[in-house]
């Protein structure tokens, strides 16, 4: 226990420096170009008036890490700016919008594991025969399909044709929310289980290789109770450290896939903050968003140290 | 004299060509990118349309002798652009990747040869830019620079170096405890040319790997920042662009969308199959 809260400070202190990092590229990300700052956020047809107040707001004249101090100390007070088109704070609007992304990300991760799981089990206990074959050119060929499309895809064969679900929005009551959200996940999942099943199935055939497994399969266990009962329980560290990697991905999709479906999530609010030049909001949704993935890959590290006991702790 | 010259050459060559055709898996994926690579290239001489020009009268055809498959809602044939499509999702895709990889490279060698304070400072970098989704932080960045080509490209580098950096480093830190850099150290060999003619050539293998792999992803971006309205503006023909103006129409003409989205798979593919094919050659070496 000792040992485990010692390794548990290392990874919150190591959290914290990248939280600083993160809120440093945010913050330098206005002076990439070189000319006034003000005139990149608000664009070419900003008046003299809205630049001044931009210059006042961000301390634009004093130098560079007063500039920072400035920043950092009105996000430590949760002032995350405000948004120019909605005249709101920005932390208002992603409070508002924070859940959906939530539930989507989690949905989605959990639908890919349902979609990978069999195929990568399959794949690893017949490896290299015709079964394993097709699943890997599956997954092959899986890698290189646009989310976007397969999400249009989904709309036109599920939502329109079929008339099963939803096409787009997020309805007004919980069961009508979890509605809407089932074709945007699964589109995050069918985007995610190629990466996945090839990861998975190459720890599963490492699993499989190995001596206990020799010896379960020598007592004469079946093939299956072999794979489900000591296979699959061995294999779960492995994959929470692949579905932590590609948590990054998993974040970064739903930007895309809630703009197509119209979810008010985070990740649309940023690509209209886009389009409509609102640049308080695309700062404030970048900061949420990495600390999103700095909170799930904390997490994956946590289980995956108490799932394996025997784990370095370094 | 000139026999023993190119005699290594050849053979180097040989053996080279011998690998390709015994991974099938590399075979199919090269032949398959020199398809891509033919069309992107001989895009005028296999359409028959500008990929810009507007057939008014022509608007939403449907696969047809004249129209291979068919026109958009403007009227423009859209084999056209899908083939000009591949210039430019190709050409941003192969550039990104390419100056990644070579800053990546140079950065990890750097951190990883020299270390203590200059690798801090790289791998905190690294460190800081792997802290975002991919997907936040190009958007981001192309909200600073403005969409269209030039800034697609400079967005997906700034993002992309941190891994091969990160990759070459990892390599570098393992090859300098090796004998043959000890011995070539003892020789007097200059640090430099100890770097770079014996520990790059072994560091970059698995980084070029990665490129294949990342060559993917850089697509996918740029045909989702392109889906979204914020790639590389119109008329340019793009396959992402095209996806999102076809969606629109997906009930009635489908394959406005889909077939862009057909030439993502099969270039994905392609590059899938080159990737896992040199990783099974080193594997296998």
């Amino acid at each position: 226990m000792r040992r485990f809260l010692d390794y548990f400070g290392r990874r919150l202190v190591s959290a914290l420096v990248t939280l600083f990092g993160i809120t440093l590229v945010v913050f330098l990300l206005i002076h990439l170009i070189p000319g006034d700052p003000a005139r990149t956020l608000l664009g070419p047809h900003a008046t003299a008036g809205e630049l001044a107040a931009v210059h006042r707001e961000w301390g634009l004249n004093r130098p560079i890490w007063v500039q920072y101090g400035l920043y950092m100390s009105r996000l430590l007070r949760g002032d995350f700016g405000t948004s120019l088109f909605y005249r709101v704070p920005v932390s208002q609007l992603v409070l508002q919008r924070l859940l959906p992304t939530l539930l989507l990300m989690m949905f989605g991760a959990v639908l890919a594991l349902v979609l990978a799981l069999p195929l990568a089990a399959v794949a690893a206990s017949l490896k290299g025969r015709i079964a394993d074959q097709v699943i890997r050119l599956l997954s092959l060929a899986g890698l290189g399909i646009p989310s976007v499309w397969i999400g249009i895809v989904l709309v036109l064969l599920v939502a329109i044709r079929a008339n099963l679900l939803p096409v787009a929005g997020y309805g007004t009551s919980v069961p009508a929310h979890l509605e809407s959200l089932i074709l945007p996940s699964l589109t995050i999942a069918i985007g995610m289980f190629p990466t996945l099943t090839r990861s998975l199935r190459v720890g599963l055939i490492a699993v499989l290789d190995s001596d206990y497994i020799a010896s379960a399969r020598a007592r004469g266990l079946s093939a299956w109770r072999v794979l489900v009962r000591h296979g699959m329980r061995n294999a779960i560290a492995p994959t929470v450290t692949v579905l932590g990697l590609n948590i990054g991905y998993l974040v970064g999709s739903t930007v895309a896939i809630e703009t197509i479906f119209a979810l008010p999530g985070i990740g649309t609010l940023m690509v209209q903050a886009v389009l409509s030049r609102d640049f308080p909001i695309v700062q404030g949704v970048a900061i949420v968003y990495g600390i999103l993935v700095l909170a799930v890959n904390l997490g994956t590290d946590l289980v995956h140290t108490a799932l394996d006991p025997q784990l370095e702790l370094t | 004299m000139i026999a023993t010259v190119a005699g290594p050459a050849s053979r180097r060559g040989q053996r080279l060509a011998a690998a390709v055709t015994r991974t099938p898996t590399l075979s199919t994926g090269v032949v398959m990118l020199a398809g891509l690579l033919a069309v992107a290239v001989l895009a005028p001489v296999l359409t028959s349309y500008p990929p810009d020009h507007q057939y008014i009268g022509d608007m939403l055809v449907a696969p047809s002798g004249a129209h291979w498959l068919g026109t958009d809602e403007l009227g423009r044939d859209i084999w056209s652009r899908v083939a000009y499509g591949t210039r430019t999702d190709l050409e941003i895709a192969c550039a990104a990747v390419a100056v990644s990889l070579a800053i990546g490279t140079a950065l990890g060698l750097l951190a990883g040869y020299v270390g203590r304070i200059v690798d801090t400072v790289i791998m905190r970098c690294v460190d800081f830019v792997m802290a975002f989704p991919f997907y936040v932080l190009i958007i981001a960045l192309v909200f600073v620079l403005g969409s269209g080509s030039a800034s697609i490209l400079l967005a997906l580098i700034s993002v992309g170096w941190v891994s091969y950096a990160r990759i070459v480093r990892g390599e570098v830190r393992l090859a300098v405890t090796r004998p043959y850099v000890a011995a070539a150290r003892m020789t007097g060999l200059s640090s430099i040319r100890v770097l770079i003619r014996h520990i790059l050539p072994n560091a970059i293998s698995q980084a070029v790997v990665y490129a294949m792999s990342d060559v993917l992803n850089v697509i996918l971006a740029i045909v989702t920042l392109g889906f979204l309205g914020l790639g590389v503006q119109p008329p340019t023909p793009e396959w992402g662009a095209m996806i999102g103006e076809g969606s629109a129409f997906l009930t009635t003409r489908w394959g406005i969308a889909t077939f862009p989205a057909l030439a993502v798979v099969l270039t994905g593919l392609a590059f899938s199959l080159v990737g896992d094919g040199i990783a099974q050659r080193l594997q296998g070496d």
